[in-house]
């Protein structure tokens, strides 16, 4: 039999991957009130990204291929921001149309990446974990050693997210667009400049959770990132239509669920996303953490 | 003139128009075969795109060999690749398209899964299949039409378990994964708990997961907790390579076998140092001394720069079979002078009463369709230091 304390880690190993990937979702939710369907072929796209970097120059540190590839990620969803989604709704479409854009776009960056790269799975040529054990063991509880890294910066990067939509002066300009647009521009709040660094966030949440999940699996292939985006919406929706923190909650207790489900089930894992999610929309259709009406942020 | 007069004359002159063109169609001969295509129908897309490539290369290589040897008794064929994806609907599509573009056979698809809802299709259209890579059972029994140059999995499985237990003997308790969503994962894992009941294995744990799983933690927390001695696996290249790599990382060092899912140089770069011990048994070996299938591994070789894995030479065997069998149809009149539908036909009847020398040794098929191999193997992949590249040591 498993552990509680096992299967407590291995919620909570899962959950942090679900809410790194969801925030970035979450983000542009709450300020343009869509679902941004090109979300996972970024995150796949910042994991061929670092492996491109790598191969061209093996020598450069992790940390650095990291921030090279969550800005090159930023720069990216920045123009999908501007293409798929402000073009159209500056000339009225409804958010539909955005979603059906997002979508598109996330698959010719899926294909696009194909051609290039091809279908077969890839690693990084080098592993910035080497040096510490596989498996960190406390008592008779395990983790991979980069599973215990992808949960400590996943909690922290949130964190942090969420401090900075709620204190700083970014975040005030990210709620008044999000909250009215034509009265913020009338306060002198950049609108486009604000939703560009909106989609700049998103991205590089994007790149950093493609680089952590390819250190943490490999490349499966250029698919792998498409399959997140179904579970991704499952923990923005939980959680409360862009709410940041509610974000970050249900991730952990997607991966609960999941980590709870009896070993004979473990096949149906998505089953039960899906019926939690139903089971709590029933009773509260605003999510955990929403708030009914249409208050964002 | 009355409403019912005008009706009348045009219901007349309509069924006429209609009996004429009828009687016209049954007048016009069958239009004669102009070219030959051999269909290739695998997937291009989705994460079965590993074992797609490999087959596309497969039957590239046979179709740049086999014309430069005359093609088919002086005439060169084709071969049309339509992407299948990695579902059913993506299956039945590119076989619809395949078929509509008059092949006289289809190669494909990549899945068991996609095999049975593609498969009926050609066969009620009497469009000869060759399954390269279906190894689950009841493939061949779809139709008249469809066979397949894939060992059974029921075959091939045994040979693994007993060469890990010929390496391990006091091992008593094994752990099972398999890929819930794959048909060809759940046949084969069938055979495998088979035969580790026949050998004397207590199966601990049975784990079902996804093709589409990454993470893997749950379920190998659950496996791990019945302390087996062997860990058997079926599921496709990146799950499974995936699911080796967690296994590792989680302290799991005794013996892993995989199935046919995992028989790829594809997993290196996602087991890396992980895959190193991994047993699997094959159909296919590239030291097989035969002459097809020296000219063939040559090829690869040349083309790939690595050696070549047995999704490759599978299909190659199986545009080699339909080729020999559109050569023997040949033989005994002329294909040329034949409509598309007789063609297919006559390559059907040759297919299932021939022998045919193919990379993968000397092969037939029954009167279902089902191939009779005669060798099959089983490989140890071995890594090197670094964990980059590897290679399927083939055990004795």
């Amino acid at each position: 039999m498993t552990s509680l304390l096992q299967i407590l880690a291995n919620g909570l190993a899962l959950g942090s991957v679900y809410a790194l990937f969801a925030s970035g979702y979450t983000l542009i939710f709450s300020v343009l009130g869509i679902i941004n369907f090109a979300h996972g072929a970024l995150m796949t796209l910042g994991a061929y990204a670092a492996l491109t970097i790598w191969n061209t120059k093996p020598d450069l540190g992790f940390v650095f291929v990291l921030l090279l590839t969550m800005l090159f990620c930023a720069l990216v969803n920045i123009g999908i921001g501007r293409v798929a989604f402000q073009t159209l709704r500056k000339k009225g479409a409804e958010n539909w149309v955005s979603l059906v854009s997002g979508l598109g776009v996330g698959l010719v960056l899926v294909n696009g990446i194909q051609i290039i790269f091809g279908a077969e799975s890839r690693s990084f040529p080098v592993d910035p974990l080497a040096h510490f054990p596989p498996l960190l063991i406390w008592g008779e509880v395990r983790m991979r050693t980069i599973q215990f890294f992808l949960m400590v910066i996943s909690i922290f990067v949130l964190t942090l997210l969420s401090i900075c939509v709620k204190y700083s002066s970014w975040g005030r300009k990210l709620r008044a667009v999000a909250e009215n647009e034509t009265a913020a521009t009338l306060v002198g709040i950049p609108v486009a400049r604000t939703l560009d660094s909106a989609f700049a966030i998103a991205g590089a949440l994007a790149g950093l959770a493609g680089v952590l999940l390819a250190l943490n699996f490999g490349i499966p292939g250029p698919y792998f990132g498409m399959t997140y985006g179904l579970k991704g919406l499952a923990v923005v929706v939980l959680g409360g239509m862009g709410q940041i923190g509610g974000t970050c909650v249900a991730g952990f207790l997607l991966g609960m669920a999941e980590a709870f489900l009896p070993a004979d089930l473990s096949a149906y894992r998505d089953a039960v996303s899906f019926a939690l999610l139903f089971a709590v929309l029933v009773v509260r259709p605003q999510g955990l953490f929403g708030r009914s009406g249409h208050q964002k942020v | 003139m009355s409403q019912f007069t005008k009706t009348a004359i045009v219901s007349s002159l309509l069924i006429v128009s209609v009996k004429s063109l009828v009687s016209f169609a049954e007048t016009v001969p069958a239009k004669p075969v102009n070219s030959l295509l051999i269909g290739l129908g695998v997937a291009q897309s989705s994460n079965v795109a590993l074992f797609g490539q490999e087959q596309v290369a497969g039957a590239r290589i046979a179709e740049e060999l086999l014309n430069a040897a005359g093609g088919i008794n002086g005439t060169s064929f084709k071969v049309v690749l339509e992407d299948t994806g990695g579902d059913e609907a993506g299956a039945i599509n590119a076989f619809n398209r395949l078929i509509s573009q008059k092949v006289m056979g289809i190669v494909g698809p990549t899945l068991s899964q996609q095999a049975f809802s593609a498969d009926p299709i050609a066969d009620r259209q009497k469009v000869p299949v060759i399954g390269p890579s279906n190894t689950a059972k009841g493939i061949p029994q779809i139709g008249e039409f469809v066979s397949r140059v894939s060992a059974p999995i029921d075959v091939v499985a045994p040979f693994a378990i007993k060469a890990a237990i010929k390496l391990n003997p006091k091992m008593t308790k094994a752990a099972v994964f398999y890929a819930q969503n794959d048909a060809f994962s759940v046949s084969e894992t069938g055979t495998f708990q088979r035969e580790l009941k026949t050998a004397g294995l207590n199966v601990t744990t049975v784990q079902k997961t996804q093709t589409t799983d990454t993470d893997f933690t749950a379920s190998i927390s659950s496996a791990l907790a019945t302390k087996p001695d062997l860990i058997v696996i079926s599921a496709l290249s990146a799950d499974g390579g995936n699911l080796v790599k967690q296994l590792r990382q989680n302290g799991f060092s005794g013996p892993i076998v995989a199935g046919n899912g995992l028989n790829t140089s594809n997993i290196f770069p996602v087991c890396q140092k992980a895959c190193d011990g991994l047993i699997i048994a094959q159909a296919y070996s590239p030291a097989n001394e035969g002459k097809i299938n020296r000219e063939f591994a040559a090829k690869y070789r040349e083309k790939m720069k690595k050696e070549p894995p047995q999704f490759s030479a599978q299909a190659f065997s199986a545009v080699s079979v339909m080729v020999e069998a559109a050569r023997r149809a040949d033989k005994k009149s002329k294909i040329a002078a034949m409509d598309i539908a007789t063609l297919r036909i006559a390559i059907n009847k040759e297919i299932i009463n021939g022998t045919f020398d193919t990379p993968l040794g000397e092969i037939s098929f029954d009167k279902e369709g089902e191939v009779h191999q005669r060798n099959f193997y089983v490989a140890k992949i071995l890594m090197d230091a670094a964990g980059k590249e590897g290679k399927f040591e083939y055990l004795k």
